[in-house]
């Protein structure tokens, strides 16, 4: 998944001895700008990232293990922002969750990958609610998801409004003890007015614990201003990249939290139920320098 | 003002504006257009080409001469001159494929001209049903199977229909694939000759929707479809939320595909014939402010 940022990184290490002098540190700085940037890194973030590394690598003495050191504490740093990680629940059940993004961007997808993640890996009863009633058999899209892989759905076909559904969709998962619901939205551009006032409501009216934004991947940079967008809107608390399957280079998942300030949760690496992926900085740190 | 193409260059035009400003302008400085090109999301190489040879102080009618002679794209009319005619719509997951179908068979059917619609994606959640309620909406016949069936023989069914009941148009939907993904490519070639045996003039156009906020990645993706099935010709969609409307110059220049249509919002109206003296010029009013 991260195959190009840790062929970048080694390319970058083998610049540096175990005992240098300046010169070669900053030969190593330049190979891996070049690589991040090729990887599609924000250039502000590898401009973090690069300024981090050498003053670490300075501060505890130039040498192929501080850089190592260094590299990995900036990049752990550059991939957390403030917020929660992976799936975190409400102290009082259920943890709502609102699921927002651009047209066609795999929200409906994702929602019904995370309710099969929290069913089956995490033993949690998830309602799914289909307040998408934009786009023709968007309903009729959540509701066969939920019957292939054996889901809970909600939706109200003579409902007037999405911010009506997500609401009923609400009180259904509090009368039936759910742990979860998550709430499918419309796909909408941050530009239309009307649109976003709708989530500003239903926000207001259902009070949710998460509001993540779903985000296409192929977009590659345009991910983050988009992103952006909706966190002026809605203070999203977290973003899901999907599609990552599609030769993505690497670089938004590297640069998003930094540039956004809101942590990467998940990603989607395919169009099955099961192709989804925990997003732990740690971790992918420990994947991105151990490969 | 602004003419045919203001939905699809509103956000580009926004973005222009943070570099030029919002007041009219007679001349712009060579390097402010090099910027503003570049803030639109035209490619590097192309913008430079073109800023090599302006003048410091660049009129709007100069600037126009030179992205037009850069702009450099093959004829993109659709000449329907079989019966029936086929389309055949492909492209990555989410890209606008069932929509844009929608929109072309609303625009047909306002010509006069008869359509059916095939179901195709028998893969995804819910998208025969998507295009079952377009096509009642649009007021066309469909052909479609159950979830899970083979696209190619969905595909042999439109087109035979189409052939027995005398349609003018079968416009066929396929589901979304990556451009990395082979086994889903294959899928694709086998789509296309079986769509054959069917007609053996068929599938007259190949049409690859491309989602216009993908940008360089669009790029790619469209080189390997363009290698593996031979698109005829592209549709860009959701340009109207995206400030690249610089990368339909890209697109153009790096595929050597005509763009026949572009996508501007998700209304059966939202679809705009392209042409490039339009695009630019519209370009230009949002560069120049007038
Ligand atoms: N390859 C791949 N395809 C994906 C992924 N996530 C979603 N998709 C596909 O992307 C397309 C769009 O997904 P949807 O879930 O319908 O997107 P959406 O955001 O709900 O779309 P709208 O409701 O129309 O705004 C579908 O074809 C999905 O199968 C992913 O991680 N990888
Ligand atoms: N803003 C905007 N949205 C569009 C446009 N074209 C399509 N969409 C939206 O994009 C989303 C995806 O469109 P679809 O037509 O379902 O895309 P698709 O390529 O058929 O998707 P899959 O079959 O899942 O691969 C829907 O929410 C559409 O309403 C456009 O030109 N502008
Ligand atoms: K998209
Ligand atoms: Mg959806
Ligand atoms: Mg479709």
């Amino acid at each position: 998944m991260f195959d190009r940022i840790s062929d970048g990184f080694r390319s970058a290490i083998n610049k540096i001895r175990m005992k240098d002098d300046e010169k070669s540190l900053k030969k190593a700085l330049d190979e891996l700008k070049k690589n991040l940037l090729k990887a599609d890194v924000h250039f502000k973030t590898v401009k973090e990232l690069l300024r981090k590394v050498e003053i670490e690598t300075k501060k505890a003495g130039i040498g192929r293990a501080n850089f190592l050191k260094a590299l990995e504490e900036a990049l752990k740093e550059i991939l957390t922002a403030p917020g929660n990680y992976g799936f975190v629940y409400a102290s009082k059940p259920p943890t709502v969750v609102m699921m927002t993004g651009l047209q066609g961007s795999g929200k409906t997808t994702t929602t019904a990958k995370l309710a099969y993640y929290l069913k089956n890996f995490k033993k949690k009863k998830v309602l799914m609610v289909a307040a998408d009633l934009q786009r023709l058999a968007a309903v009729e899209q959540l509701r066969q998801l939920a019957e292939q892989n054996e889901l809970d759905i909600f939706y109200d076909e003579n409902a007037k409004n999405a911010v009506e559904v997500a609401k009923k969709g609400v009180e259904e998962a509090k009368n039936k003890f759910y742990d979860v619901v998550l709430i499918d939205t419309a796909g909408r551009l941050a530009i239309d007015e009307a649109l976003m006032n709708e989530l500003i409501e239903m926000k207001k009216e259902v009070d949710p614990n998460e509001i993540f934004y779903v985000a296409d991947s192929l977009t590659g940079k345009d991910a983050i201003n988009t992103a952006k967008a909706f966190d002026e809107k809605l203070d999203i608390t977290g973003v899901i990249l999907t599609k990552y399957d599609g030769d993505s280079k690497g670089g938004v998942a590297l640069s998003i939290a930094h540039q956004v300030g809101k942590p990467l949760r998940f990603i989607g690496t395919g169009e099955k139920i099961a192709d989804l992926e925990v997003f732990v900085p740690d971790r992918i740190v420990s994947r991105i320098m151990g490969a | 003002m602004f003419g045919l193409f203001k939905k699809a260059l509103n956000k580009t035009k926004e973005a222009l504006q943070t570099v030029v400003g919002t007041e009219k302008k007679e001349k712009l400085s060579k390097e402010i257009i090099e910027e503003a090109l570049l803030e639109a999301d035209m490619d590097y190489d192309l913008v430079e080409k073109i800023v090599s040879k302006l003048p410091d102080e660049v009129s709007k009618d100069k600037l126009r001469k030179e992205i037009l002679w850069y702009f450099d794209t093959p004829n993109n009319k659709i000449e329907i001159n079989d019966k029936p005619y086929v389309f055949l719509i492909i492209g990555v997951n989410g890209a606008g494929k069932t929509t844009t179908i929608a929109k072309l068979a609303h625009k047909f059917k306002k010509e006069g001209k008869s359509v059916i619609l095939g179901a195709a994606d028998t893969f995804r959640a819910a998208a025969i049903e998507q295009l079952s309620k377009w096509a009642e909406i649009v007021n066309v016949p469909i052909i479609k199977t159950k979830h899970g069936h083979d696209p190619a023989a969905v595909t042999y069914d439109t087109i035979a229909s189409a052939k027995a009941k005398g349609i003018d148009i079968a416009l066929i939907d396929t589901a979304g694939r990556l451009h990395n993904k082979i086994n889903l490519q294959n899928e694709l070639k086998k789509i296309v000759n079986v769509a054959k045996k069917a007609y053996e003039n068929a599938p007259h156009k190949v049409i690859l929707i491309i989602d216009g906020t993908q940008g360089s990645s669009a790029i790619n993706q469209a080189k390997v479809f363009k290698e593996i099935i031979g698109a005829d010709g592209v549709i860009i969609t959701k340009l109207d939320g995206t400030a690249k409307g610089g990368s339909v110059f890209t697109i153009a220049n790096e595929l050597r595909l005509p763009i026949y249509y572009i996508g501007v919002g998700e209304k059966l109206d939202d679809l705009v014939e392209f042409n490039k003296e339009e695009f630019v010029n519209d370009l230009l009013e949002g560069l120049y402010n007038g």
